[in-house]
C-alpha cells in the first residue's frame, strides 16, 4: 500500500518552507512502515484519481492569484473530492484560495474553489510575528505569523489553535482581541501558521496522518525513534519560543 | 560647528563601543541626533560620487569588489564595514573615518546599503551610481513580498544621477532596468554555460502575473564561465581572467558588477587587467568564508541570511563536511526557510547552537542528517566545539546568521567587529 498525497502549486504556493510539511509527513509514514508518493497540479490537465490527501502550502499574493486562476476550472472536481472525505491541509493563501471567497484591497472579489468554510478580506495591515497557542487537546502549538487578511470562518467550522501571543486568523488583532488561529472540520484542517508547521507541531501531523489512515484504512502509530528525536527537538523549539513570548 | 560637534562626540563614542567591543551603529545614531545632515554634508561633495549598491544577496562581497576595482584604478575610496547598512551605521563608518573638521578625505563614496534603505538614504545622499545584485526571498518577515524589495530598489535606482548597473541574468532585475526608461542603465550579462553550473537552478524570486521580458539591456561585459573560483569574462571581444574571493556562481556574478561598474563609471579610462590584479589579491569579507583562528584551530565562518545565501554557501563548500557547527538565533525570526535547502553536501552536524537550535535540530533529524551536540549557549558551544577541533585535528566550519556570528566573534576575542580584524 502506498499513501498518494497530492501537493497543489508548489512552485506558486511553497515560498517559505512550505514542502517541510510534506517532507514530514512522508517521513513520518516511513518511519511507521508506510509508504507513499506525492503527485503534483500545477494547472495542467485533470486531477489525478485515487488521492488519500491534498496538500496546499503559502506563498505571495500575486503566485495565489495565480494558482486560483489555474485552479479555477477544477473548482467543483476539488469540492467533491472534499465531500467524498479526502482529507485536505491548507496553509497561508493556499487556505485563503481553497475557501469561499477574497476580497482583494482594490474591492474585487475572487471566487475561492469552495473547499474550505472561511472566506477571507485582504487588509493593508501585515502581521508579521511569532505566534503561540493550543489546540483543543491542550498541545502547545507556534509558528511563525506573516499574513495580511481577516480570515472569517463559516458554519460549524471550529479554529485549529486558540492562541495566546501573535496573530491567527485576524492580522489586524493580536491573540488578546482574536484568538482564533486556522480552521478544522472533519476532513478538513488549515493553518496561517507558517512554513513548516507540521515539524515543529507533531501533534497535528499525527492528528492529520490519523484522519488520513481512517479515511483509506490503514493502522498509523509512531513509535519509531527518529520521530522520538524530532519531537523532543520539536518540543524544545516551542517551548523556547513559548518562555520568550511569554516572558 | 555642529558637523565638529557630532563628529567629535560620535568619535568619542565609538572608541567606548569598540572597546566593549559592540554596538557598531550607535556612534552614527548619536552623531546623527547633533548634526541630521552629517551624511550630505561629508558625502556630497566627493568628485566621483556616491556609489550605491543593494540587493538581497551579495551586497557586502559585492561592496568591498567594487571598492577594491575603483582604488586599482587610482581612485581613494571611503566605505561602509560589511554589515552595516543603514543610515546610522554608514554614519559610524564615516564618523570613523572623517577629520574633525568634518572633511572626508576620498574621491569616491562604495556604499553597501540595506534595500529599505535605499529609499530612505537617498534624500540624504543622491547616488551617482546604483549597482543592483539580486532580488531573491530573504527576509520574508521584514519585507513580506519580493515584491515590495522590487519596488523598493526600484524607487533607490530611481535616484541614481549617472546610472544604473544590474546582474542580468536576474530577471527582477531586467524588469526593472527596463523600466528606468530615463536612466543610463548597463547590465553585467551571464552565459548559459556559467548559469548551468548552478546545481539548485536560477535564484531569482519568482514572479508571478507579470509578462516575459526581453533583455535587451546594454551590455557592459559578459560572464562567460566559472570553474573553481576562477571565472573568464568577456569584454568587447577579449577574455578577461579573474581570480575571484571564492568559489561558485555568485562570487563571479559580485566580481563581474565591479568590473562593469567600473567600466561604465570611468569609460575609456578603466583598466581592466589593474581591476583583476587587484581582484585577485583582494580578501574574503568577512563572514563569507574568512577563516579565523582561534585557540590553535582553525574555523572557516560562512553566513546564511536566506534560502538563496544558505544554497550558496553549500553549492561553494568542497567536500562533503562531516564537521559543521550551525548557530542561529532570534535574529533569524523566521527561520521556516531551512526546509527549502537540500542539506545533503552536509554528511553530519557537530554541533548546533543559539535560540533556534531546536528548529534546526528539528530539521536535520527530518533530512536524515546525525547532530551531535546541541547547545543553545554559543560560549558552551565554542569551547566544545574548539575541544573537539583540537583532539580530532580538523578544520571547522561555522554557518551561522549574523547575529550569531557577532556573538561568536565577540567570544572569539574579536574586538573591531566592523573591519573584521
Amino acid at each position: 500500500m502506498k499513501v498518494k498525497f497530492l501537493h497543489l502549486f508548489p512552485n506558486q504556493l511553497g515560498l517559505n518552507g512550505e514542502g517541510g510539511n510534506l517532507t514530514c509527513l512522508i517521513q513520518r509514514l516511513s518511519w511507521a512502515g508506510i509508504e507513499s508518493e506525492v503527485q503534483i497540479f500545477e494547472g495542467e490537465g485533470s486531477l489525478p484519481s485515487g488521492l488519500d490527501a491534498i496538500f496546499i502550502g503559502s506563498g505571495t499574493l500575486a503566485g495565489a492569484i495565480e494558482a486560483l486562476n489555474l485552479l479555477s476550472p477544477r473548482a467543483k472536481d476539488l469540492e467533491e473530492m472534499s465531500e467524498s472525505g479526502i482529507p485536505f491541509l491548507a496553509l497561508g493563501l493556499g487556505w485563503e484560495i481553497l475557501g469561499s471567497s477574497i476580497l482583494l484591497l482594490d474591492g474585487t472579489t475572487l471566487d475561492g474553489a469552495g473547499v474550505f468554510p472561511s472566506r477571507s478580506v485582504r487588509t493593508n495591515v501585515r502581521a508579521s510575528a511569532e505566534s503561540y497557542g493550543f489546540d483543543e487537546f491542550g498541545n502547545l502549538t507556534t509558528g511563525y505569523a506573516n499574513h495580511s487578511s481577516e480570515i472569517e470562518l463559516i458554519g460549524d467550522a471550529e479554529p485549529l489553535i486558540e492562541l495566546k501571543g501573535g496573530y491567527g486568523n485576524s492580522s489586524t488583532k493580536p491573540a488578546n482581541l482574536r484568538s482564533d488561529e486556522g480552521l478544522v472540520r472533519g476532513n478538513l484542517m488549515a493553518a496561517r501558521l507558517n512554513g513548516p508547521l507540521l515539524p515543529l507541531n507533531p501533534h497535528l501531523a499525527d492528528r492529520f496522518l490519523g484522519v488520513v489512515a481512517n479515511r483509506t484504512g490503514f493502522t498509523y502509530e509512531q513509535r519509531s525513534e527518529e520521530a522520538h528525536e524530532a519531537d523532543e527537538f520539536a518540543s524544545k523549539a516551542r517551548s523556547e519560543l513559548r518562555q520568550r513570548l511569554a516572558g | 560647528m555642529r558637523l565638529s560637534l557630532a563628529v567629535l562626540i560620535g568619535k568619542i563614542v565609538r572608541v567606548i563601543a569598540k572597546l566593549r567591543g559592540g554596538g557598531s551603529a550607535i556612534p552614527g545614531r548619536i552623531a546623527m541626533v547633533i548634526e541630521p545632515d552629517l551624511l550630505k554634508k561629508t558625502l556630497g561633495s566627493l568628485s566621483h560620487g556616491v556609489i550605491f549598491v543593494s540587493g538581497s544577496n551579495g551586497k557586502s562581497t559585492t561592496t568591498a569588489l567594487v571598492a577594491g576595482t575603483l582604488e586599482s584604478q587610482g581612485l581613494k575610496v571611503f566605505s561602509n564595514p560589511s554589515g552595516g547598512n543603514m543610515p546610522q551605521g554608514i554614519a559610524s563608518a564615516v564618523v570613523g573615518e572623517i577629520s574633525i573638521t568634518g572633511k572626508l578625505n576620498a574621491d569616491v563614496a562604495v556604499l553597501e546599503v540595506d534595500e529599505a534603505y535605499g529609499e530612505i538614504l537617498a534624500p540624504f545622499v543622491t547616488p551617482s551610481w546604483v549597482v543592483l545584485t539580486n532580488i531573491q526571498i530573504d527576509q520574508l518577515n521584514r519585507f513580506f513580498e519580493p515584491d515590495r524589495v522590487y519596488k523598493m530598489l526600484e524607487s533607490a535606482a530611481k535616484t541614481a544621477s549617472r546610472g544604473v548597473v544590474i546582474n542580468g541574468s536576474d530577471v527582477n532585475l531586467v524588469d526593472l532596468g527596463l523600466g528606468l526608461t530615463n536612466k543610463n542603465v548597463y547590465q553585467l550579462s551571464v552565459s548559459s554555460k556559467a548559469l548551468s553550473k548552478w546545481p539548485t537552478g536560477a535564484l531569482a524570486a519568482p514572479r508571478f502575473g507579470k509578462a516575459d521580458v526581453v533583455n535587451n539591456i546594454p551590455v557592459s561585459l559578459s560572464l562567460a564561465d566559472e570553474q573553481d573560483g576562477q571565472a573568464s569574462f568577456e569584454i568587447e571581444g577579449q577574455i578577461l581572467e579573474v581570480q575571484l574571493p571564492g568559489r561558485g556562481l555568485h562570487f563571479a556574478i559580485d566580481t563581474g558588477l565591479a568590473l562593469a561598474l567600473g567600466r561604465s563609471m570611468l569609460g575609456e579610462s578603466f583598466n581592466e587587467n589593474q581591476a583583476a590584479k587587484a581582484i585577485s589579491n583582494q580578501e574574503t569579507v568577512y563572514g563569507r568564508g574568512e577563516v579565523a583562528a582561534y585557540r590553535g584551530t582553525e574555523i572557516q565562518i560562512l553566513m546564511m541570511k536566506n534560502p538563496s545565501s544558505m544554497r550558496a554557501t553549500l553549492v561553494s563548500m568542497e567536500d562533503p563536511q562531516t564537521a559543521v557547527w550551525i548557530a542561529m538565533d532570534e535574529g533569524t525570526p523566521d527561520p521556516s526557510w531551512i526546509y527549502d535547502i537540500d542539506l545533503s553536501r552536509i554528511e553530519r552536524v557537530r554541533m548546533i547552537s543559539g535560540s533556534r537550535a531546536w528548529h534546526w535540530a528539528t530539521r536535520l533529524v527530518y533530512a536524515g542528517i546525525p547532530v551531535d551536540e546541541v547547545i543553545p549557549d554559543s560560549k558552551t558551544a565554542l569551547a566544545t566545539y574548539t575541544n573537539f577541533l583540537a583532539e580530532s585535528g580538523k578544520r571547522g566550519t561555522l554557518i551561522t546568521n549574523y547575529e550569531q556570528m557577532m556573538a561568536i566573534r565577540r567570544i572569539m576575542g574579536y574586538l573591531d567587529l566592523e573591519s573584521g580584524k
